[in-house]
C-alpha cells in the first residue's frame, strides 16, 4: 500500500491514489450513505437505537475516515526520510500530515464527540424531540468536516499529480486524481442537499422557498467544483456523482422490507421509504461549466460580476427544468419504482394532497423570491469561486 | 444508559435544584400516580395465564418505558410460546397504536420476559399484555401463586377461541400515566469529558485554519513567508472569535431548551387544606386552585373504589397518627371530609385522584388540624358533611426502627393481630418484593378479610421524609378506575378494530356501587390472593424506590370493621 509520503515530485510518475485515500473515500461514502439511510429509517420504521445499521455505517465511516488521517499524520511525521521537508504536510502542534487530512481527523473527533452529548441529550430531554438539537449540530459539523477533509485530501494530490505532469510527457494519470476529486466533490454535494432534504419535496418545488434554498445551497459546491476540478466538465461531474448515489439509494432502499414501529401511523408502509428523486442539477452543473470555461480567465476577473452570471445561469437553468420535472413527479407516470414519487413516510396522511403542488410556508413563487433567489444565488457563487480558487491551488 | 436513567428517576439527582424547588414544600421529587415511586406493579391474569406486570416508565417523554412480565408457576410458563406488549394511547386506542412488540424471554429466569415500549406523550397509556402458548389445565388452581381468573374481572381480556388443541391465549391492560418528571443533571465525569473534547475541538480548529492559511497552498518544501505567518495569526484570532460566538450562541439555544422542558416537567395540580372546628367536629377542606384544573378542560375525575378522592392525613414528625378519608364533592374543585378523632398537629396530605383519561396523580399539601373538640351536647348541631362509611384512622407511636425481625406484629382493635410475615433477607431498594401481612385472632387462629373497598386490603407506604407516598392493593400499584377507563375506551374502538373479546365490570362508577362503596367483580378478592378471604393473609407486589425509614400501614376489614396494622422498617442501598 502506497502512502502519501511517496507523493514526493521524483516519484510522481507512479503516483496513483495514496491507500489512505481510499480508506477515507470509503469511509466518507459510508457516512453518507448512512444519513441516508438513517433518514429512510425514522420514515418507515421511526423508532431507533444507537446500533441500528444506518448509524453504525455513519459512526464506522467517520472513524474509517479518521483513522486513515490520523495514520497518515503519524506517517508523515515520524517517516525517516531525508528528504522529510519536502513531504507536502502542514504542521499542527508538532505534527505533520497533509491539510486535509488534519481536517479529517477534526471531523472524526466531532462526530465521536457528539455521541456521548447525544446520548445525554436524549436521556435528559427525550429521545430525538427536535432533528435539529445542539449535539446533532455537533455532529453535522464534524460529517462536513470529514466531507471536506477528503475533498481536500483529494485535491491536493490532483494538484500535485497536474503539475508534476506538466513537465514530463506521458506522466501520471491526471484524470484519475481528477475523477477522485470530483467524486469527493459530489459527496459534497450530497451532503448539503441532506442537509436541505425537508426543504426539496417534489410538493414544494413549485414554491419560492425551494428556488431561496437551491440557490442559496449549490451554486457554492458546483462553482467551487467547477474552478477546482480539473477535467473538462468539473461541475458537471460532480452533479453526475450526486445524482448517481441518489439513484442508487432510492432504488436500493425499497428492496428492504420494514414495517413502522412508532404511533401513530397513518400510512402502513412495507418497506424502507425512498428520500425523494434526485435534483436536476445536472443541467445547471453544464451551465457552470460552460460558462467558467468561457469567462473565468486569470486576466479578466471580476469576480461579482462573474458570480451574478453564473447564479442567473443556475437559476434560469434549474428553474427551467425542475419546474416542470417537479410537476411531472406529481403525475401517474412518476409513480413507480424508477421516479419513486409515489412512496410515503408512516407519518404521512395519504389522501389528494400528496399528488398537489403544497403553498409551503405561505411562501408562492413570486417575482420577489425570485430575485432573492438570485440574490442567495450570487452570493453562493461568489463564495465558491473563492473557494474554488484556492482549492485549485492546496498543494498539500 | 437506561439503568441510570432509572435510578435517576427514581431519585432526586444532585444538581436539578430547580426539580426540587417545584416539588416544594416537601422538598421531594413529584412523580405522578403516587410519589416519588413511580414503578407500576400489577398482578392478575392474561386470559388463562396469570401474569406480574412491572412497568417502569421513563423520566422523560418520549422515553422507552421497561416491561417485564413474569409468569407463574413454572409449568404454566413452560407452555407460554410468545408474550407481546403494546402502549395504547388512551384517545389513540388500537387504531393508532404501533404494532405488539414481543417480549423477549429472560434466559436464566423462569418465567420472565421483557420488552421496551417507546412512550411519546405526556399522557395516560395503557399497556396491553398479551400472552398466548399452551394452557395447562393441570396447573390451574395450583396452591401458592395467584390462581388464573375467570374470565370477567374488570381487569382482564377473555381468552380468545382456543387456537388448538390445549392453545389458549389472554390480554391484559396495565394502565399507566406518563410524565416528565425528572430533569438530569451532567453528570461530572462526562461534564469534564465533554468539556475537554469541546476545548480539544475548538483549539484543533483555529491552529488548523492556521496552518491552512499559512502552508496549504504552498510548493513541498518551501517555507512559508513572514506573510503568511502574520496571516496564519489574524486567521486564528478571527476563526476564533466566530468560533466563541457560535458557542454562545450554543449556550444560548440548549439554555433554553433546558427551561422550556424544565416549564413542562410534571407537577400535580396545586391544592390547599384547612382544618376548622365545625359544630360538635371538625371539618377539613381541600380546595384544588391549579389553572389547569379549574379551566374545566381536563375533563371530570373518576371514582376509584367508588370513591372521587382518597385522602391520607399523616401527622408529622414521627407519623404517628394516620387517617384514610373520602371527601364529598361540594363543587367542581372543593371538597370537604368530617375529620375522625385525630389528634391536634400537624399533617401531611395526600390526594389520590384519577381523571377520566385515566391519568392519576397524588396532590400534596400540609395541614393543621386543631384540638378535638369536647364530646358533642345534645344540643349540638349535627355536622354538615357526613363522615364516609369507609373512613378510618389509626394511631400509634412515633417511628422507631427497631433490629430486623422476621415477623413484625401490629396489635389490631378487639384484640387481633396483624402480622407482617417477612423473609429473613433485608429489605432493598430497587428489589422487587411482596408484602405479606396476615391477621389472625389472639390464639394465632386466621381471621377472615371481608372486602374493603372492593379490595383484601390496601397498603399505604410512606417514607420517613415524604419523599416517597404510594397507595397499594393486592393487584399493585395500577389505579383500577384508570384500567377501566382504558378499558372501555379501547372497546369503543373496538367498532373498527375487532380485537379479542374485553369483558369489563363498567358498573363500579355507577351510584349504586359508590353509595355501598363497594365493587361487584372485585379482582382483588377474586385474584391474587384471594385465598386470603378464609385465611387472613393479604399481599402487595411493591418495590421501595429508595432506601430510607419507611412506615406501612396495612388496612383491612374484619367483622365489620375496618383495621389497621402499622410497620416500621429500614430499607438498605442496593449492592
Amino acid at each position: 500500500m502506497e502512502s502519501v509520503l511517496d507523493a514526493a515530485p521524483a516519484r510522481a510518475e507512479r503516483l496513483a491514489l495514496p491507500g489512505t485515500l481510499g480508506a477515507a473515500l470509503l469511509g466518507s461514502t459510508s457516512i453518507l450513505v448512512g444519513l441516508l439511510w438513517d433518514i429512510s429509517w425514522h420514515a418507515t420504521i421511526g423508532r431507533d437505537t444507537f446500533w441500528t445499521p444506518a448509524h453504525l455505517a455513519i459512526y464506522l465511516g467517520g472513524v474509517l475516515a479518521g483513522l486513515s488521517a490520523g495514520w497518515t499524520a503519524l506517517a508523515t511525521t515520524f517517516a525517516r526520510r531525508p528528504a522529510e521537508t519536502e513531504s507536502p504536510s502542514v504542521g499542527l502542534w508538532g505534527f505533520r500530515a497533509p491539510f486535509g487530512a488534519w481536517v479529517t481527523v477534526w471531523g472524526a473527533f466531532a462526530m465521536i464527540t457528539s455521541a456521548p452529548f447525544d446520548d445525554w441529550w436524549h436521556n435528559a430531554y427525550g429521545l430525538d424531540v427536535q432533528i435539529i438539537s445542539p449535539p446533532h449540530v455537533v455532529l453535522a459539523a464534524g460529517i462536513f468536516a470529514v466531507a471536506f477533509g477528503v475533498m481536500l485530501q483529494a485535491v491536493a494530490v490532483q494538484n500535485r499529480s497536474a503539475e508534476a505532469a506538466q513537465g514530463a510527457q506521458g506522466g501520471p494519470s491526471r484524470r484519475l486524481p481528477a475523477l477522485v476529486f470530483a467524486y469527493t466533490a459530489g459527496l459534497g454535494l450530497l451532503a448539503v442537499s441532506t442537509l436541505f432534504l425537508e426543504y426539496s419535496e417534489p410538493n414544494v418545488q413549485h414554491g419560492g422557498i425551494f428556488y431561496k434554498v437551491s440557490c442559496a445551497a449549490y451554486p457554492l459546491l458546483l462553482v467551487a467544483a467547477g474552478r477546482a476540478v480539473r477535467l473538462r466538465w468539473p461541475a458537471t461531474v460532480t452533479a453526475g456523482v450526486y445524482t448517481a448515489i441518489k439513484l442508487a439509494m432510492i432504488w436500493i432502499l425499497p428492496l428492504f422490507p420494514a414495517q413502522p414501529r412508532l404511533a401513530p401511523i397513518f400510512n402502513p408502509v412495507t418497506h424502507m421509504w425512498p428520500p425523494f428523486f434526485p435534483l436536476l442539477l445536472v443541467v445547471p452543473a453544464v451551465a457552470v461549466d460552460l460558462l467558467l470555461r468561457r469567462f473565468d480567465r486569470p486576466e479578466t476577473r471580476r469576480p461579482w460580476l462573474l458570480a451574478l452570471g453564473l447564479a442567473v445561469a443556475f437559476f434560469v437553468t434549474f428553474l427551467a427544468v425542475q419546474w416542470f420535472f417537479a410537476a411531472f413527479l406529481l403525475t401517474p407516470a412518476a409513480r413507480n419504482w424508477f421516479f419513486a414519487a409515489d412512496q410515503w413516510t408512516y407519518r404521512a396522511r395519504l389522501g389528494e394532497r400528496r399528488y398537489q403542488f403544497w403553498d409551503w410556508r405561505g411562501d408562492p413563487f413570486t417575482a420577489g423570491a425570485a430575485a432573492a433567489a438570485l440574490l442567495c444565488g450570487t452570493i453562493s457563487a461568489r463564495v465558491g469561486l473563492a473557494w474554488g480558487g484556492w482549492m485549485a491551488r492546496v498543494r498539500r | 444508559m437506561t439503568g441510570r436513567m432509572l435510578r435517576n428517576a427514581a431519585g432526586l439527582v444532585p444538581g436539578s435544584r430547580r426539580a426540587a424547588l417545584l416539588a416544594a414544600p416537601l422538598g421531594v421529587l413529584l412523580l405522578c400516580g403516587h410519589v416519588g415511586s413511580p414503578t407500576v406493579f400489577f398482578d392478575g391474569a392474561a386470559g388463562p395465564f396469570p401474569v406480574h406486570v412491572v412497568v417502569r416508565p421513563p423520566g422523560v417523554i418520549p422515553g422507552r418505558a421497561e416491561v417485564a412480565v413474569r409468569i407463574s408457576p413454572e409449568p404454566v410458563a413452560r407452555g407460554v410460546s410468545r408474550v407481546t406488549v403494546r402502549p395504547l394511547q388512551w384517545d389513540a386506542g388500537r387504531a393508532g397504536a404501533p404494532p405488539a412488540d414481543e417480549a423477549e424471554r429472560v434466559r436464566g429466569e423462569r418465567g420472565l420476559w421483557t420488552a421496551q415500549l417507546w412512550l411519546m406523550t405526556a399522557s395516560s397509556y395503557d399497556i396491553e399484555v398479551e400472552v398466548e402458548g399452551r394452557v395447562e389445565r393441570a396447573a390451574s388452581g395450583q396452591q401458592g401463586g395467584p390462581s388464573p381468573r375467570p374470565a370477567d374481572g374488570p381487569s382482564t381480556g377473555r381468552p380468545t377461541a382456543p387456537m388448538g388443541e390445549g392453545q389458549g391465549r389472554g390480554t391484559v391492560v396495565v394502565p399507566l400515566s406518563t410524565a416528565r418528571t425528572r430533569a438530569l443533571g451532567m453528570q461530572r465525569g462526562l461534564g469534564v469529558t465533554l468539556a475537554a473534547l469541546g476545548l480539544f475541538l475548538f483549539g484543533g480548529l483555529i491552529n488548523l485554519v492556521a496552518a491552512g492559511v499559512r502552508e496549504s497552498t504552498l510548493p513541498a518544501g518551501e517555507a512559508p513567508s513572514d506573510g503568511r505567518r502574520r496571516a496564519a495569526r489574524r486567521a486564528m484570532v478571527v476563526c476564533g472569535i466566530l468560533l466563541a460566538a457560535a458557542l454562545a450562541g450554543g449556550k444560548h439555544w440548549w439554555d433554553a431548551v433546558d427551561q422550556a422542558f424544565r416549564q413542562r416537567l410534571f407537577r400535580p395540580f396545586s391544592c390547599s387544606a384547612t382544618a376548622r372546628a365545625e359544630g360538635s367536629g371538625r371539618r377539613l377542606d381541600l380546595v384544588i386552585h391549579d389553572p389547569r384544573w379549574t379551566s374545566g378542560e381536563q375533563g371530570d375525575l373518576l371514582p376509584e373504589h367508588g370513591k372521587l378522592v382518597h385522602l391520607f392525613l399523616i401527622r408529622e414528625p414521627g407519623l404517628d397518627a394516620f387517617g384514610h378519608l373520602h371527601p364529598v364533592r361540594l363543587g367542581p374543585a372543593r371538597f370537604a371530609a368530617t375529620l375522625p378523632p385525630l389528634p391536634a398537629g400537624s399533617y401531611r396530605l395526600y390526594a389520590d385522584i384519577t381523571q377520566e383519561s385515566g391519568f392519576a396523580q397524588t396532590l400534596t399539601t400540609t395541614v393543621r388540624l386543631p384540638t378535638p373538640p369536647p364530646p358533642p351536647a345534645p344540643t349540638d348541631a349535627a355536622p354538615q358533611v357526613l363522615p364516609d362509611l369507609d373512613d378510618s384512622f389509626r394511631l400509634s407511636p412515633a417511628l422507631t426502627i427497631r433490629p430486623q425481625a422476621v415477623a413484625a406484629i401490629s396489635p389490631l382493635n378487639g384484640g387481633l393481630t396483624m402480622t407482617w410475615q417477612r423473609r429473613t433477607s433485608p429489605l432493598v431498594a430497587g428489589r422487587e418484593v411482596t408484602l405479606r401481612f396476615a391477621t389472625g385472632n389472639p390464639d394465632g387462629s386466621p381471621v377472615p378479610l371481608e372486602p374493603y373497598m372492593g379490595m383484601l386490603g390496601h397498603a399505604v407506604v410512606l417514607r420517613e421524609d415524604g419523599g416517597v407516598f404510594v397507595h397499594l392493593h393486592p393487584m399493585g400499584t395500577v389505579s383500577m378506575s384508570a384500567q377501566q377507563a382504558l378499558t372501555r375506551h379501547l372497546r369503543g374502538g373496538a367498532a373498527t378494530d375487532p380485537g379479542p373479546a374485553r369483558t369489563t365490570t363498567t358498573d363500579a362508577a355507577s351510584p349504586a356501587a359508590t353509595a355501598t362503596g363497594g365493587m361487584p367483580g372485585m379482582s382483588g378478592m377474586e385474584g391474587p390472593g384471594a385465598d386470603g378471604a378464609r385465611t387472613g393473609e393479604v399481599t402487595f407486589p411493591y418495590e421501595f424506590p429508595a432506601p430510607g425509614r419507611y412506615r406501612i400501614w396495612v388496612q383491612v376489614k374484619c367483622g365489620g370493621h375496618i383495621l389497621t396494622g402499622v410497620f416500621d422498617t429500614e430499607v438498605g442501598r442496593a449492592g
